[in-house]
């Protein structure tokens, strides 16, 4: 494990001061590649859609979860469960398989959505190219990756309100609290380890998507998909810019690295 | 929870179609999944929301025999997922069950020791792509099937090793005490007691690990660029660089590499909550 983590993660540190082709040595060059970095345009596009997509997909992501669990949580047993095992469901499929499915539902012309659209008469919108659009296709992943993902921090938020004593409920109650702030004023308190545990997890897993975007668009249409994972991978094995690569890497290790914090934190009891 | 009429919220209607939408777009797109991968291409492109006008097998027949336009050998594929997918999560076990065991006994170093790999899980594994991948080619094992088993391992072994401390702190002490009075040494604990019993630690790190290293597509893109290792994410995605992409043949390929998600969830479905809920609480 040192070798294949430790080690790689110096080097890319030591490589991103240095010119690479992969063909030569590695040259010494300072702090050129970083300095280039913030005045390339792509770079900056990809830093913007990454930082989107962390922001976007932690709101949206464990707010769909948190909403889907509190209903859950209020239904009966029976049906909770039978909703709780279809809505996991798709967390487990690949990501390059939810990619082409949705890849196929946005395509304009056969696809489900704007087929959809043109069926019930909104005919201007059933022309939208979801991945096409340069300001939309980002979120059109990001959708795709929320609608797949939801279901992990549901299922954790579920497992954690089950462990509330009813108790607690039954005196709020006695007191007319109604559903609405129990579920804000209660639930939501006594699972707050819990949900800051599921935001560190879900931002080191999902903040540097690469299958979605790579199987959708390759980062296209331009760059307007582009994303930091994305772009390493296609500066270092198309463009065989390495140390450039690199530098990109470290930049992505730094958007990750505060939640080492957080988490470390949410560990210490 | 308990509903009394009196307490009956107006906001449970929303709530509650919100939650029914959900599960009928969850349900809808998996059954499309299927029924498609039935249907051949010209019937998928002139509409594809219809059910297939037959049941044939021939675009897995296809994509088995690799006998698609361009050929890609799904089957192949399937298997080389299959040997790198048990391998990892062998290789997983073999460490982070010991290392687990031994990291719940406390003292300096264990403590020391959590700390480090519970900081390792935030190395993400894109941001080592490129040295990564240079010192794999380096000691020749480029386009080998321990070239990708090794980096998986490393990927998921600090997450697991995290897990398993979790799982083995809650181990009545109790038993182990007695059989130490029994005479026997750590290392017989850990192989005569602790061990048998711990079976639920083991499918809950597959649980947490099988979909990781079956679904992995960067490294799997990088590392395998020959077709008797290439796994089946990457190659799935050699579909979408073809030329005019063979719709009905993606679709079988995409439900034969969800298969083993799918037989997965089905058998393990139960003890994934408590898989889940032992990594996000107890730590």
């Amino acid at each position: 494990m040192l070798i294949f983590v430790l080690y790689p993660l110096f080097q890319v540190f030591s490589l991103s001061f240095d010119n690479w082709s992969g063909f030569t040595a590695p040259v010494y060059i300072g702090l050129s590649n970083f300095a280039f970095l913030f005045r390339d345009p792509v770079f900056l596009q990809a830093l913007a859609n990454n930082f989107i997509w962390v922001i976007v997909f932690l709101v949206a992501n464990n707010a769909a979860g948190l909403f889907l669990a509190g209903t859950l949580d209020i239904m009966g047993k029976r049906s909770a469960r039978f909703f709780r095992i279809v809505l996991y469901f798709s967390v487990l499929l690949p990501s390059v398989v939810v990619s082409y499915l949705f890849l196929a539902l946005y395509d304009p012309n056969i696809g489900l959505i704007d087929s959809f659209l043109r069926a019930i008469g909104l005919t201007a919108l059933g022309s939208t190219e979801w991945l096409g659009n340069f300001h939309l296709t980002i979120y059109s992943i990001l959708f795709s990756s929320i609608w797949q993902y939801a279901g992990f921090p549901m299922l954790i938020f579920l497992a954690a309100f089950s462990g509330i004593s009813p108790a607690l409920y039954e005196a709020a109650r006695l007191d007319g609290a109604s559903e609405w702030s129990i579920f804000w004023r209660i639930k939501i308190p006594m699972i707050r380890p819990v949900i800051i545990t599921v935001l560190a997890l879900t931002w080191i897993w999902n903040s540097m998507p690469f299958a979605q975007v790579w199987t959708m668009t390759q980062g296209g249409p331009g760059h307007a998909s582009e994303v930091l994972a994305t772009y390493v991978y296609r500066e270092a094995f198309s463009g065989f810019q390495f140390g450039y690569a690199s530098a990109i890497s470290v930049i992505l290790f730094l958007i990750i690295f505060p939640v080492v914090v957080l988490f470390v934190r949410s560990f210490e009891k | 929870m308990g509903d009394g009429p009196s307490n009956f919220s107006i906001l449970r209607i929303p709530l509650y179609l919100w939650v029914i939408a959900w599960t009928i777009s969850e349900l809808f797109v998996f059954f499309w999944m299927v029924y498609s991968s039935f249907k051949t291409n010209p019937e998928f492109l002139r509409n594809i929301w219809s059910l297939p006008s037959s049941i044939n097998f021939g675009n897995y027949i296809n994509d088995l025999t690799g006998h698609t336009s361009p050929p890609i050998p799904i089957g192949q594929y399937l298997l080389n997922s299959a040997v790198v997918s048990s391998g990892s999560i062998i290789g997983i076990l073999l460490i982070s069950v010991p290392a687990g065991y031994v990291l719940s006994k406390k003292s300096r170093y264990t403590d020391l020791l959590f700390y480090f790999f519970l900081a390792m899980i935030a190395i993400p594994p894109p941001a080592i792509l490129i040295p990564l991948v240079y010192t794999v080619r380096g000691l020749g094992l480029g386009n080998s099937f321990i070239g990708i088993i090794l980096p998986y391992i490393s990927f998921n072994v600090p997450f697991s090793i995290v897990l398993s401390r979790a799982f083995f702190k809650s181990f009545p002490k109790e038993l182990e005490e007695a059989a130490r009075m029994d005479g026997l040494s750590d290392m017989g604990v850990f192989l005569r007691m602790v061990l048998p019993l711990s079976p639920v630690i083991v499918v809950i790190l597959l649980i947490v690990n099988f979909p990781n290293v079956w679904n992995e597509l960067l490294y799997a893109i990088v590392l395998l660029q020959t077709n008797n290792v290439r796994t089946i994410q990457p190659g799935l995605l050699l579909f979408s660089s073809a030329f005019g992409s063979q719709w009905s043949e993606i679709f079988a390929g995409m439900v034969m590499s969800s298969l083993p998600m799918i037989v997965f969830y089905i058998i393990f479905q139960r003890y994934i909550v408590k898989a889940q809920f032992l990594g996000a609480l107890k730590g």
